[in-house]
Order: structure tokens, then C-alpha cells, then sequence
């Protein structure tokens, strides 16, 4: 497999003020078909990623250093026109509340349509039968008359399907999910996780799928980022990172998760994670982790480990890994 | 068992809606005792939250009874019923729109002591004191804003608040669904210890079954505004009765890759408004039969368990 998105030291600070980052180094690879899971909590810069990615940032966050490149093109300086030309046709996006995403006043098929014509110099007949093949490709009933409806109509979980048809309208390679599911019930959500999963089979789609949840990503993905305080602090396949966990932070997180069947009348309380997540713009000296690190040495509040690459690919950034 | 702390007979809610009468709870009958926690579970909509804000007082049921300690809730009159309300507290899903944020954490806490006129204005600061400690907060943080406190702390002034009366039941509706999964721990921890030191009971509602059958003694789980299947956790997450809890059971996301995907629930539910004759799940039910589109299926006991399936025990 050859990587399609690659991101090399990338640097996301407040605009005007290179040394305020909260984003900080960051690099990894996706290849073809692959879905990478990014995990982290509120403020760890997962989302920053995928905006920085897009060419999507706020105006009140830049690029400082570091390069984006999607298969073989360079993102990061390209002109604005160039880059819309690949976001939302060879970069597909699916966010996190499908109430949001979808334009109230607009029919489905209108709004699938628009991606379609955005990119595509089809007529209004041939974008709406495209709205309607898509619609069926994400397993909608009846797409025939929903292609007419209003999003108001529709339950969430219908909403995603249609943000995910708006996504692959163009056949894109490369799908940025960025808690798709957070805002769905349960059961809605395994259907949505079940749909991406086929969709990547079915195109062979790449995803890169951001969450906290370390359940779905146990569920979907194939390799693992987790990222803390605006940068990496370990990557593995998924079998690997909850079989060993190399360091301390994921190793917590997921002792922190509730593993259902530990319940009552056995139950144990949860591990803790003591302490705060920081805020990127204020963090200690040395590892962000070490104050809430419970083996966290002297090393550790002097300078910041750097991330050391393990077989298989994977990489932790810590002076005790385990192991 | 001794006789329960807090206990609904045949609980009814509805309301008007352009679209028809919205029949949220639809007779549901439970059980919490002193000590215990209940685990609430069901999708949004299934009428969960309405549940919740009929006991505290924040929805007034159209029929049915609710009895606290054997009192009924439901005819007091307006100031007995201000007095009855100090036993039973409500912690907020949202820690951030749910304080108010122009007023300081001690005075926060102290609302409620003030409201019901508890002490003196020196015997209330010292118990502001020791809830902040109980919850974990730093009493010199007192005189802090509510943005100046992180997700995971606002919510521990929100059970500070709530345990400021000494109640006998909190009543949490989704209290960790907001917050980073490193603190939802610490959280759920904390209720766990108070539960332990105080005996206090929880009535605790949550989407996450994961979390719900870690922490609660018992689980009911609702579907379209009616109790379809109750009983202890452990057991009802190893063998769930109603396909309605196993199809919850399956969409729990295991942070297991070795844990194989289980076959999905199809479908959204169904609207309260135009609820299908017959059972309410049958649409969804991947073993339904002719019998379950007629006939309704009523809660029954099947072993130590409560169920509301025809096939229950099959």
C-alpha cells in the first residue's frame, strides 16, 4: 500500500504568535484503504488535525510549520481555488452533528446534488439521480422519495447517512471523520460504524477517523494514533495498542474505560486518571503527562521525550514505555 | 427487601404536541431502594429524562403515583411538597449551561441550604467547606467563577449542590456523558464513594449501558416510554431477555479488538406520537412474531427478572 496523506512536523499555532501552538510536530501517514484511528481527549488537537488538513482552520489559527501532502500534492500554501478543487472531491468530510451539517431549507437531493456539481460538470437531472444512487449506497429505505425530503424530516442517524452521501459524492479517496457518532444513540451509532466500514470495503476508501472513543476504534480501525496536549504520544496497529499499550497515558485511558461484564456484583471502581487535561497553551516543562503520570522520574519534568519508533510501525513518545 | 426508598406505580407523562398527544411515560412502575443505585437505559426519546424530571418534581405526571418513603408525592401540597423535595437532588447532564455562571462556587453550593434557610450564615460556610472537600474541590476555590473550573470539577459542584440538603436519592441524568473519558472515571468514582459513606441512592440515567452496568446495582431498561425488561446488572448483561437489551448489548462498542461485531438493531425507533399496535418493538425485533404486531406484551416476572417480551423465556 502507498500512503495517500502524509504529514511531516506539522505546527498549528494562534495566528501572529508562532510559539502559542496547539498543535506541535505532528507527523503520520495514511495509506490507501486504511482507516486510522485518532484518539484523544478535549483540547489533545485531534480536531485542530483535521481542520489543518482541509485548509479549514479558524482565522484565528495558522499553519506555521510543516507540510500536508495528499497524494504526492503539497496542501499546506496551495491557493484557495486549487485546494477546493480536492476538498470535497478527493477529500470527502463527515462531522460530528449531522442537525448542523445539513442546510434546513434544502431538499436531501439538492444538497447531495450541490457536492456532486461542485466538482462535476453534470445537469441538475443527472446530479439528482446521482443523489439517488448515493442515497441507496448508504442504505437508506426509499431513496426515490427521500431524495425529495426536507432534513427535518429525517432522524439523526438518517441525517448522518446523508452527510456520509454528501462525503463520497465525488468518490473520494480519502474520508475525514471526525466523531461521527458522538452525537447518535448507541445503536444508531454501530449502524453508522457498520455503514463507514462497508463504504471502505466496498470504494476502498482511506479514513481517518478522530474520536475518544477507544471502543470504536477497537471495533474499526487498523492502526491507532493517540495524541495528547497537541501532539503524538503513541501509535500502533489496533491489536497491538490494546494488547500492549505502550505508554502511560494510553495505558490509563484505557484502564479508565468501563470494560462492560466487570459490573455488579463484582464491580470494581474505575481506574482514575488523577488530575486535569491541560491546556495546550500552558503546559509544564518536559512531558505534558508527568503531572498526572504516576511513574513519571525526574527525566520527565525536565524535557520532553521524543517519539521513539517500535517494530511494526509503531512509535511512543516516553522515557518508561512498557515492555 | 425492606420497603422502597422511592417507588412509582403506573407513572403516565404526556404532552401536547402539534403533531398529537406525545405519550412519553407510559405507565412504568419501579422500584429504588435506600442505598441502591438503579441504572435507567434507553435511546433518546424513549421518555428516560421525563422519567427523571416526573421525581423531582420538574414534570407533573397525568396519572400514577410516585411515593417517596410511603409518602405520595404526587397531592401534597405546595409547601409540603418543598419540604419533600429536600430528599430528592437532580445532577444535570451539562456542567457547563446547568450553573450559574455569575455567581461563585461557595455561594453556588450554598443555594440550596439558603433556599430551605439551613443554619446560620457561619454554620453554612463551614458546610460549603466540608461539601467541597467531599467532592473533591479545594474549599479556598470557593470564591473561583464557574469557567474557571475544568468539565470534571463544575460537575463536582453540581453533586455538591445536590448533596448540600442530604438528600435521600439523587436523581443523575447522563452526569458523565460530557466530560473526557479520564475524568468520567473520577466522577463516577466519587458517586460510588459518596454512595458508600452515605448511603445514599442514585437513580442514574445513561445511553452508555458500558458505564451504567459498571456502576448501578440494578438496570431498567425503557423503551418507547414503557420499562421493558429490570434486574441486576451483572446477570441482565450476561442474559438479556428482551431483544431490546441485547440489541443495546451489541452496540456497545467493546474496546476489544478481538471481540467480534455482533449482528446491528435495524432502524430508528418509532415515533411516541404514532406508537404501532401490538408490541412496540416488534418493527425492530429481529424474532418477532405474528402475536407480537396484535398483542401488547405486559411486564412480568420471569426468574428474578421483570420482562416485557412474549418470548421471554424461550
Amino acid at each position: 500500500m502507498t500512503s495517500l496523506l502524509e504529514v511531516h512536523g506539522l505546527d498549528v499555532a494562534l495566528r501572529g504568535e508562532p510559539d502559542r501552538r496547539v498543535l506541535r510536530g505532528l507527523s503520520f501517514e495514511l495509506r490507501r484503504g486504511e482507516i486510522l484511528a485518532l484518539v484523544g481527549e478535549s483540547g489533545s488537537g485531534k480536531s485542530v488535525t483535521s481542520l489543518a488538513i482541509t485548509g479549514l482552520l479558524p482565522p484565528a489559527l495558522a499553519v506555521t510549520v510543516g507540510r500536508v501532502v495528499f497524494d504526492g500534492q503539497e496542501l499546506t500554501g496551495m491557493a484557495p481555488r486549487a485546494l477546493r478543487g480536492i476538498r470535497g472531491r478527493r477529500i470527502g468530510m463527515v462531522f460530528q452533528d449531522p442537525m448542523t451539517a445539513l442546510n434546513p431549507m434544502f431538499t436531501v437531493g439538492d444538497q447531495i446534488g450541490e457536492a456532486v456539481r461542485a466538482h462535476e460538470p453534470v445537469s441538475r437531472a443527472a446530479a439528482r439521480a446521482r443523489a439517488i444512487e448515493l442515497l441507496a449506497l448508504v442504505r437508506l429505505p426509499d431513496p426515490s422519495h427521500l431524495v425529495d425530503a426536507y432534513p427535518a424530516r429525517l432522524s439523526g442517524g438518517q441525517r448522518q447517512r446523508v452527510v456520509i452521501a454528501a462525503a463520497i459524492a465525488c468518490r473520494p479517496e480519502l474520508v475525514i471523520a471526525d466523531e461521527p457518532t458522538t452525537a447518535l444513540d448507541p445503536t444508531i451509532q454501530a449502524q453508522i460504524m457498520a455503514l463507514l466500514a462497508s463504504l471502505q470495503a466496498e470504494l476502498g476508501l482511506a479514513i481517518l477517523l478522530i474520536t475518544h472513543n477507544l471502543g470504536l476504534v477497537a471495533q474499526a480501525a487498523d492502526r491507532v494514533m493517540v495524541m495528547y496536549a497537541g501532539a503524538k504520544v503513541e501509535e500502533a496497529r489496533v491489536a497491538d495498542i490494546f494488547a500492549q499499550p505502550l505508554h502511560p497515558y494510553t495505558r490509563r485511558l484505557l484502564a479508565a474505560t468501563p470494560r462492560p461484564g466487570h459490573g455488579h456484583p463484582n464491580r470494581r471502581p474505575l481506574e482514575e486518571i488523577a488530575g486535569l487535561v491541560p491546556s495546550v497553551l500552558e503546559l509544564p516543562p518536559g512531558c505534558p503527562f508527568a503531572p498526572r503520570c504516576d511513574i513519571a522520574g525526574p527525566a520527565c519534568t525536565q524535557r520532553e521525550p521524543e517519539l521513539a519508533p517500535y517494530p511494526d510501525g509503531a512509535a511512543v513518545a516516553c522515557f518508561h514505555p512498557a515492555a | 427487601m425492606s420497603s422502597p426508598l422511592l417507588s412509582l406505580r403506573g407513572l403516565e407523562c404526556t404532552f401536547d404536541t402539534p403533531r398529537g398527544l406525545l405519550h412519553a411515560v407510559r405507565g412504568v412502575s419501579l422500584d429504588v431502594h435506600a442505598g441502591e443505585t438503579l441504572g435507567l437505559v434507553g435511546e433518546s426519546g424513549c421518555g428516560k429524562t421525563t422519567l427523571a424530571k416526573s421525581i423531582v418534581g420538574l414534570v407533573t405526571p397525568r396519572a400514577g403515583s410516585i411515593r417517596l418513603e410511603g409518602r405520595e408525592l404526587t397531592t401534597l401540597s405546595g409547601t409540603e411538597r418543598f419540604r419533600m423535595r429536600r430528599a430528592v437532588q437532580f445532577v444535570f447532564q451539562d456542567p457547563f449551561s446547568s450553573l450559574n455562571p455569575r455567581r461563585r462556587a461557595a455561594s453556588l453550593i450554598a443555594e440550596p441550604l439558603e433556599v430551605h434557610r439551613i443554619g446560620s450564615r457561619a454554620e453554612r460556610r463551614e458546610r460549603v467547606a466540608w461539601l467541597m472537600e467531599k467532592v473533591g474541590l479545594r474549599p479556598e476555590w470557593g470564591g473561583r467563577y464557574p469557567h474557571e473550573f475544568s468539565g470534571g470539577q463544575r460537575q463536582r459542584i453540581g453533586i455538591a449542590r445536590a448533596l448540600a440538603l442530604e438528600p435521600k436519592l439523587i436523581v443523575c441524568d447522563e452526569p458523565v456523558s460530557a466530560l473526557d473519558v479520564s475524568i468520567q472515571a473520577q466522577v463516577v468514582n466519587l458517586l460510588a464513594r459518596l454512595q458508600q459513606e452515605t448511603g445514599i441512592a442514585y437513580l442514574m440515567i445513561s445511553h452508555d449501558l458500558a458505564l451504567v452496568e459498571n456502576f448501578a446495582h440494578r438496570i431498567a431498561v425503557m423503551y418507547l416510554g414503557e420499562i421493558v425488561e429490570l434486574g441486576e446488572a451483572g446477570t441482565l448483561w450476561r442474559t438479556p431477555l428482551h431483544p431490546f437489551t441485547r440489541a443495546l448489548i451489541d452496540a456497545v462498542p467493546v474496546p476489544d479488538p478481538a471481540v467480534a461485531r455482533r449482528p446491528l438493531l435495524q432502524g430508528d425507533p418509532p415515533s411516541p406520537v404514532s406508537r404501532p399496535a401490538g408490541c412496540s418493538f416488534a418493527g425492530r425485533c429481529p424474532m418477532a412474531q405474528a402475536r407480537c404486531q396484535a398483542e401488547a406484551p405486559t411486564l412480568r416476572d420471569v426468574g428474578a427478572r421483570a420482562v416485557a417480551c412474549h418470548y421471554a423465556d424461550e
